[in-house]
């Protein structure tokens, strides 16, 4: 089997896709993998991945998009008219699988992506054969269902005063509000294709609560395993193993044309993906890095630029996107001001191979992503391989941290990391990996810590009394260690963390160690209260995406690279900087929400 | 307790059975102990208010989708209370 990369649509708006195909090179039928948004569209990703690879494994073609405005494709959540160019993506991917030349064509779709698979095969009325996976029968109920959950979950305000609706990972625009609340399921006399299998959860779910529409020629089967994909925070998802086979074997079953050749379009190469006549044009690469061929795509304008390439690290068991897809949204915004950087999956995840034949998937916190990291760095920059700056979020927010202690690069720059956890080497009943340095594996902290009901829940004082006693039992662990490491080494930190997700950080340290730590101009340390911790609300993430861009392109711009720059030889000698960097608010920062957002510059509250 | 506040608080049960996905026994629980402590998770949360919703045909509105609100078989009642007419605020 071959997975390719391609870009497809409008050269205006180039969208992303994958075309895996059978060995042979020959397919029975073309079969477009339609994803959900938001939240869902993280979380399923690596099952539509397994359900493509499954497909090609029957000798189907299979082919996975990203919507316009969502992933790795151009665009964004803010652009007009979202939910028409939603399912104008789909009948574009499947023109793109018609002109592959297979002998017949197929889609599957899940939640969202079952309704957009739904009008578009009503648009084009020539489906061989449909799959609904847990579809969305009503536009407005799932509009409901987010709203209800961004609220209770996080505690936003679900609808804003201009009348956009925050979902989790992401903000429906007033616009596309009413978009949804107006998108009905498709339920035309005539069926939607020659065969359609429709999966539904059995579990208590918000879709049972509504009647199943009168489908024609649908058969109705059970999707197990949706709760455990969906409803699961990452990394501690299940895969659905069990209905990724069914559908395969079902569509494959569904599929009797001979087989014939598929015509593949090239690899995707170079495409612009944002800039105007004001704004230079941003070009985005796919490419596969390294010994192993991490996937990763490139950022990056047309004309030389200088200073660090900045690395971003797929975060947990999700994909390159970043947290929300704030790594795309970085990416391009800091190409046009002549930072490259490049965004990857860890060996693994996303689209990514495994590193060697017995590597589990889809983990968080992998030992070979130390590999990962090193490699991406030395492809990236063959030259000098620590001319970069890692980004990571959550648990990649833990591993740049580590992996900065390994490569020293130019910068770090860590979002809410989970310094506490049980890393899976350990829970294979292996050794601790040598090169975790900063990781507190401790069963019982991971037991205290890892297992709140609420991420932003107020620490407890036997918490703190369990924190404090294993810091003194793991002084090479505390952050007071390793951050006077990374300083001392000539690497520039920013930390960014919410109350919960910066208390080791805060408990490893004094507020004195920082306060030096700071006056070095190496270290800054921001720590938002109320920041949740996977910036799943879109004025927080806004905040957060501000703050860095500030910091990376203050110190590693085009105009601020050479004058910050350290020199490989010289990077264990701590150069000066100003105490506090300009671009640090010390104001308590409100959000557009009302939420306030505590900011505390390097002082933490720390009682030594 | 009145009539109607027996029948809302019978019908929240039932939506409770039906959706809140709690790892103890309802009739177990009293109506004032915290249904979060009880396994009610935020995913359940949200079908347990949808559910009163489509039961109820009613809409909570924005300043009552908090924890709080659905943290008690009585918090639910009260809010209920507020927004059918009929039943008088617990």
């Amino acid at each position: 089997m071959t997975a390719t990369p391609v870009w497809f649509g409008s050269t205006k708006r180039p969208l992303l896709g994958w075309f895996h195909t059978p060995d042979a090179g020959h397919a029975r039928a073309g079969v477009v993998i339609c994803p959900p948004l938001g939240r869902e569209y993280l979380r399923s990703q690596y099952a539509l991945r397994l359900l493509a690879e499954g497909l090609a494994s029957r000798g189907l073609c299979a082919f996975r998009f990203d919507y316009d405005g969502t992933g790795d494709s151009s665009g964004d959540e803010r652009d007009p008219g979202r939910v028409a160019a939603w399912i104008e993506s789909v009948t574009s991917a499947l023109a793109l699988v018609r002109r592959s030349a297979v002998p017949a064509v197929a889609a599957v779709g899940m939640r969202l992506g079952a309704t957009f698979a739904a009008m578009a095969a009503r648009q084009q009325g020539d489906l061989d054969a449909l799959v609904l996976w847990d579809p969305v029968f009503s536009g407005r109920a799932y509009l409901a269902e987010q709203r209800a959950m961004s609220a209770l979950s996080f505690g936003v305000p679900s609808t804003q005063e201009d009348g956009s609706v925050e979902a989790p990972g992401t903000l429906f625009d007033a616009a596309t509000v009413r978009d949804l609340q107006a998108l009905t399921f498709p339920c035309p006399s005539e069926p939607l294709a020659r065969q359609m299998l429709v999966l539904t959860r059995s579990d208590p779910s918000p879709s049972q609560l509504f009647s199943r529409p009168d489908l024609v020629n649908a058969r109705w089967e059970d999707a197990p395993g949706q709760a455990a994909l969906l409803d699961v925070a990452s990394p501690w998802q299940v895969l659905p193993h069990q209905t990724i086979q069914k559908i395969a074997d079902w569509l494959s079953q569904a599929s009797s044309a001979a087989p014939r050749p598929v015509q593949i379009p090239d690899r995707a190469g170079a495409a612009i993906v944002s800039g105007n006549g004001s704004h230079p044009a941003v070009v985005e690469t796919p490419m596969f890095v390294g010994p192993v061929g991490l996937f990763g795509i490139l950022s990056e304008v047309s004309e030389r630029v200088t200073g660090p390439t900045v690395l971003f690290v797929s975060v947990a068991n999700q994909h390159r996107i970043g947290p929300n897809r704030l790594w795309v949204d970085l990416a391009r915004r800091w190409a046009g001001a002549g930072v490259r950087s490049f965004r990857f999956d860890l060996s693994g995840v996303g689209d990514s191979p495994v590193r060697w034949p017995g590597q589990p998937p889809f983990v968080s916190w992998a030992p070979e992503a130390f590999d990962d990291v090193m490699d991406a760095a030395r492809a990236l920059v063959p030259s000098d391989p620590s001319d970069v700056v890692l980004i990571g979020h959550s648990a990649s927010g833990y591993q740049v941290l580590d992996s900065a202690l390994q490569l020293v690069p130019r910068g770090v720059v860590s979002i809410n990391p989970v310094m506490c956890f049980r890393p899976p080497e350990l829970a294979a009943g292996r050794p601790l990996d040598r090169r975790r340095r900063s990781v507190l594996a401790h069963p019982e902290m991971v037991a205290a810590f890892q297992g709140r009901p609420q991420p932003s829940a107020p620490p407890t004082r036997r918490s703190e009394l369990v924190w404090r006693g294993q810091m003194l039992l793991s002084p090479r662990r505390r952050s007071s260690s390793w951050l006077g490491r990374l300083v001392e080494s000539g690497v520039d930190v920013l930390l960014v963390c919410g109350g919960h997700d910066g208390r080791p950080i805060r408990l490893g340290t004094t507020a004195r160690r920082v306060r030096n730590l700071s006056r070095t101009g190496l270290c800054r340390f921001e720590h938002l209260d109320e920041l949740e911790h996977g910036l799943m609300i879109s004025s927080q993430r806004l905040h957060v995406a501000q703050m860095v861009t500030d910091h990376v392109l203050g110190r590693f711009g085009p105009d601020r690279s050479e004058e910050c720059r350290v020199s490989p030889s010289d990077r264990r000698v701590v150069p000066r900087g100003p105490e506090v960097p300009a671009c640090i608010s010390e104001v308590a920062q409100r959000s557009s929400s009302g939420q306030a957002l505590t900011t505390g510059s390097g002082g933490i509250g720390v009682t030594t | 307790m009145t009539t109607d506040e027996n029948d809302l608080t019978q019908c929240i049960r039932e939506v409770l059975f039906s959706f809140g996905q709690l790892s103890v026994e309802l009739d177990a629980l009293g109506d004032t102990d915290n249904l979060f402590n009880a396994g009610m998770t935020s995913h359940a949360n949200v079908t347990v208010m949808l559910g009163l919703e489509s039961r109820l045909g009613i809409q909570f509105p924005d300043h009552m989708l908090q924890r709080r609100t659905f943290e008690s078989i009585a918090s639910i009642r009260g809010a209920l209370g507020e927004l059918l007419p009929q039943i008088e605020p617990v």
